[in-house]
């Protein structure tokens, strides 16, 4: 590989000093490690290809503004408190008195590493390690955005904290990184929001650690609605303590390449996790999801479902692990890839993979792939639905069956309205 | 459309499977508020008859018509000809996770009125019909089929039907999975709901007898390698009952060409 001065433009001008020295120190290891990792090979499968995005051409995005736009995706959530990022700079920061006075910290990383170091530089890196792969070698190198969240212990917090960042530069890299501690015994739901608009090409790179202590209960709902050009690589790490449980749901519904991996390690008893994940392709949209459910100690579980709607030539790669431990007994684990194909083009591929060292232990996996159930079809059509509506019914029931498992009816209608806002902006254009 | 006016007309109908020639020439009038009982051995063809009816898109129609109300059925899609007021009661009803059971009872009436149901007056409808039914209020709360029993599926496709007010509703073993007692309530219902639309013709399509000891059918058909090859009252159930199918075997089975 050439490492040329122009290869790396955009990644050393991003590659810029922060105040803490830890973290600048950590900047630069990672930084070397980018440059001495080989990119990972593709996996020994007949994929689909995958489409590539011209790094050379991308530049470092300008400074950010709180546009309409945001303002109005910001206010269809009701939230606690909210923190809005474009082009990886703050705009807008919103933490009432009383939240804060419970000692709830809500910030750009950036800032929290002016202000609480220490706090920072104890969980950093604890869940996600900043050369675990390439790709997160590079975003620890050079990630501009991101946000800190802190919950103290046993703090509740009943509304979610609303996490907006966009990308308004075309052609521009956008590199954050994420930590969100939530102290023992403490309750927070989090939704991160991910937006762009129009057609042009971007790469982002998302990193988020999720650190749960003991008897934590944390709730993630991630959009991920990028613009229909947009690279982007997320990596979602969280590390649960004793008893603690953490949902997540994973809305996908942007971007011509996107590659998720969502990692949870059950590190100590009792630790639960659910993983719901809702991807809707369109066009030649391009999705790869890696999962691993990490068993690492007894009576821990774990359930996993994964819906992917596909249409036009739109593909999904699903690769998912369950890994249980040779200690890990008395654990549960499950685990369900299903993709619906809405039509000749679109294609998946799933690979559940199971690797149990444990001798006392409930699991299951499942993987599914095809179009609408015509059954169901003409079950509608017989008592009076149209044909499209017959269709619209079944793939809302579809993605449906993913969301209702929030356990949180607040998120679950506010997730519901987005997607009918998205669906509505996909509606084709009606034959004349 | 006149009360004595034919309900449904079934004229030299003839339908595949793939290549699988099934029904081989049925011939069949329904007058509006008719109750007909379709019976044969398994294989003779009365489920496909139903979903030929009712327009499944596996089957094709190789000759023969079907006028429904003065119209030919055969051109219309399915969701036209449950406008239209056909139903039929599914033997295996599927199930759709996520799709709850009150929107797509309300959804499926505001679509055969043709006008908006409010919540308020659906609620009211929907409640008076369940009641019919001896079903509980929660069951709306869940998921079109999904976990539901056997009796639960059958007491659903009723529900429907009562609903919806059909103008010819076919019940394709709507007996089959049902316990006795289930069985006697769902049949009281589907009388109940005759009575209360005294112009609605039925064709119960049933293996057994058992079905019609409490719907009195005033016309018995039987069914047999895709021809109704005997009709008559009510008297031929009980004949059949008695005998079985084998007689009907003996005198009608056609010689296997070569």
């Amino acid at each position: 590989m050439a490492k040329t001065e122009t290869l790396y433009r955009w990644q050393e001008a991003l590659h810029t000093p922060v105040s803490a020295a830890w973290m600048q120190t950590l900047r630069q290891n990672a930084w070397q490690a980018y440059q001495d990792m080989a990119d990972p090979l593709p996996p020994q499968r007949n994929l689909r290809k995958a489409p590539i995005l011209d790094r050379e051409g991308l530049q470092v995005p300008g400074a950010g503004s709180f546009s309409d736009a945001l303002k109005e995706r910001q206010q269809s959530w009701q939230f606690a408190a909210a923190l809005v990022q474009d082009n990886g700079a703050e705009v807008a920061l919103t933490l009432p008195q009383e939240v804060q006075a419970q000692g709830v910290i809500l910030t750009s990383l950036k800032t929290a590493l002016e202000q609480h170091s220490d706090l920072v530089q104890s969980h950093f890196g604890t869940a996600c390690a900043p050369t675990a792969t390439r790709a997160v070698a590079l975003n620890a190198a050079c990630w501009q955005g991101g946000l800190f969240l802190y919950v103290p212990k046993n703090i509740e917090l009943q509304l979610p904290v609303y996490f907006l960042q966009s990308l308004s530069t075309a052609q521009s890299a956008l590199l954050s990184r994420s930590l969100v501690v939530v102290e023992r015994g403490a309750k927070v739901s989090l939704v991160l929001d991910s937006w762009s608009d129009g057609d042009n090409g971007a790469y982002v790179s998302d990193v988020l650690e999720v650190i749960a202590g003991d008897g934590a209960q944390v709730q993630l709902v991630a959009l991920q609605a990028w613009s229909t050009q947009a690279h982007v690589e997320t990596v979602r790490q969280s590390k649960l303590g004793r008893d603690a449980h953490c949902t997540d749901l994973q809305v996908t519904t942007g971007a011509a390449y996107h590659h998720a991996s969502n990692l949870v390690d059950l590190m100590q008893n009792g630790a639960n996790t659910r993983l719901l994940g809702l991807t809707l392709g369109s066009r030649q949209a391009w999705y790869r999801q890696d999962t691993l459910q990490n068993h690492l100690c007894p009576h821990t579980q774990s359930k996993l479902v994964y819906h992917s709607v596909l249409r036009d030539q739109a593909y999904s790669f699903y690769n998912g692990m369950i890994y249980v431990d040779k200690v890990a007994q008395q654990t549960e684990s499950y685990q369900l890839s299903r993709n619906l194909l809405l039509s000749d083009a679109s294609r998946a591929d799933a690979i559940p993979n199971l690797e149990i060292f444990a001798d006392d232990v409930q699991s299951g996996h499942g993987a599914s792939i095809g179009g609408l159930d015509p059954d169901q079809r003409f079950y509608l059509m017989s008592r009076g639905f149209d044909r499209r509506t017959a269709e619209d019914l079944i793939v809302e029931g579809f993605m449906e069956e993913v969301i209702l498992q929030l356990d949180n009816e607040v998120l679950i209608e506010q997730v519901k309205h987005h997607l009918a806002m998205y669906l509505l902006g996909q509606e084709p254009e009606e034959e004349a | 459309m006149q009360n004595n006016d034919a309900c449904l007309i079934i004229k030299d109908l003839h339908a595949n499977v793939g290549d699988k020639p099934i029904l081989k020439g049925v011939n069949l009038t329904i007058g509006a508020g008719e109750k007909h009982a379709l019976m044969g051995p398994n294989g003779s063809g009365k489920s496909t008859l139903s979903n030929v009816l009712m327009g499944h898109p596996n089957y094709t129609i190789t000759s023969g018509e079907v006028i429904f109300r003065g119209e030919n059925l055969l051109e219309l899609a399915p969701d036209e000809r449950a406008r239209k007021g056909l139903f039929l009661a599914f033997q295996y009803p599927v199930s759709i996770p996520g799709v709850k059971v009150f929107q797509f009872l309300r959804n499926m009436l505001q679509s055969r009125r043709g006008t908006d149901v409010s919540v308020r007056d659906f609620r009211k409808l929907l409640k008076e019909k369940m009641g019919l039914l001896n079903m509980r209020e929660e069951f709306v709360k869940r998921y079109l089929n999904e976990g539901f029993s056997g009796g639960e599926k059958k007491r659903h496709e009723i529900l429907q039907m009562a609903l919806l007010e059909p103008a010819l509703a076919l019940l394709d073993e709507t007996d089959s999975g049902l316990d006795i007692d289930a069985l006697k309530t769902v049949c009281e219902s589907i009388n109940a709901v005759a009575a209360t639309n005294p112009d609605m013709g039925l064709l119960i399509i049933t293996h057994y007898q058992r079905m019609l000891n409490y719907i009195q059918p005033d016309f018995v058909h039987i069914l047999f390698e895709g021809r109704i090859v005997k009709s008559g009252g009510k008297e031929l159930a009980l004949e059949l009952e008695a005998n079985g199918y084998e007689l009907i075997e003996k005198q009608f089975r056609q010689p296997v060409s070569v």
